[in-house]
């Protein structure tokens, strides 16, 4: 297994976005007060990993775990008026 | 007859409502209208409350940016908005849309009609954008479902429709149009993997648009 840390910011200001939904091949967890979670995932898989906020833009994307610690930013840009 | 389409260009999602408010424009003009467009920087109250008064032949104001329970913001996040609970006597007469924009219709809509403006249009919730997706163009879809209200009202206003029949006719259409966009996106759940969001956004940008009758 390999760790997969998944760090998610807001696009504009770059801070850190705690409590955001992050989902690794179905597994979800919540980012922490440092905006980061980490998943535990099969070595070699091409994982398909999710942010999701209520007031950002989705965040999909498919990461391959080509390491036994892959480490992924997701910067999500505000999608409300 | 006439339309003022506002279209303030500061803090995302606005360059996205702003290519949306290019489109309208278009739309507008293609039912004979002249279209007084108010762009990015010029929405500052000053600008909109000149352009209130050199035009009050404008039957519609359309605003497309961000906006507060009593406000639309324009480029003033600073300052009042160009149009507030402070200044909506100067709207009298018209027909107010804000589409997209959040949280208007929550006491901005009510107090334009109470001032005199013939009917608001907008959100008692916050309101999505949308983008382009790798699986999907998203974007294309919003514009789309916002694009039918306004055409709609347009459309029924330019064929001497009553403002009541016209802004209800257009809030359904807008309605079935998002509810066509979301049966799509629900049903493509498992494949495409933005769906779930733009679902969630698509619903809480139909179910939350009201409009108010003077």
């Amino acid at each position: 297994m390999a760790k997969l840390v998944v760090t998610v910011r807001d696009a504009i200001t770059r801070a850190v976005l705690p409590y955001i939904h992050t989902e690794a091949d179905g597994v979800v967890l919540t980012t922490g007060l440092d905006g980061t979670c980490v998943f535990e995932v099969p070595l070699g898989k091409t994982v398909i990993v999710k942010a999701r906020s209520p007031i950002h833009r989705p965040w999909s994307r498919s990461v391959p775990v080509t390491a036994e610690r892959v480490e992924v930013s997701a910067d999500l840009e505000k999608a409300i008026f | 007859m006439k339309a003022i389409i506002a279209s303030p260009f500061i803090f995302p999602p606005t360059q996205l409502s702003y290519a949306l408010a290019d489109e309208l424009e278009k739309v507008i003009r293609g039912f004979g209208w002249t279209v007084v467009r108010l762009h990015g920087p010029q929405n500052l109250r000053l600008f909109f409350s000149y352009v209130l008064a050199a035009h009050p032949d404008a039957v519609l104001i359309a605003y497309l940016g961000h906006a507060s329970a009593t406000a639309f913001m324009g480029e003033e996040f600073a300052g009042l908005g160009i149009l507030a609970v402070d200044n909506v006597n100067d709207a009298r007469e018209r027909v107010i849309v804000g589409m997209p924009a959040c949280l208007s219709a929550r006491v901005l809509g009510p107090s334009s009609v109470k001032a005199g403006a013939k009917a608001f249009v907008g959100s008692v919730e916050e309101m999505y954008a949308q983008w382009n997706e790798p699986e999907r163009n998203y974007l294309a879809d919003w514009f789309d479902y916002t694009l039918t209200f306004y055409r709609s009202l347009v459309g029924s206003l330019t064929a001497g429709k009553s403002v009541q029949e016209s802004v209800e006719k257009a809030v359904n259409d807008y309605r079935a149009r998002c509810t066509y966009y979301m049966d799509l996106y629900k049903s493509k759940l498992e494949t495409w993997p933005n769906s779930d969001f733009y679902y969630m956004a698509c619903r809480q940008n139909r179910d939350y648009v009201v409009g108010f009758i003077r």
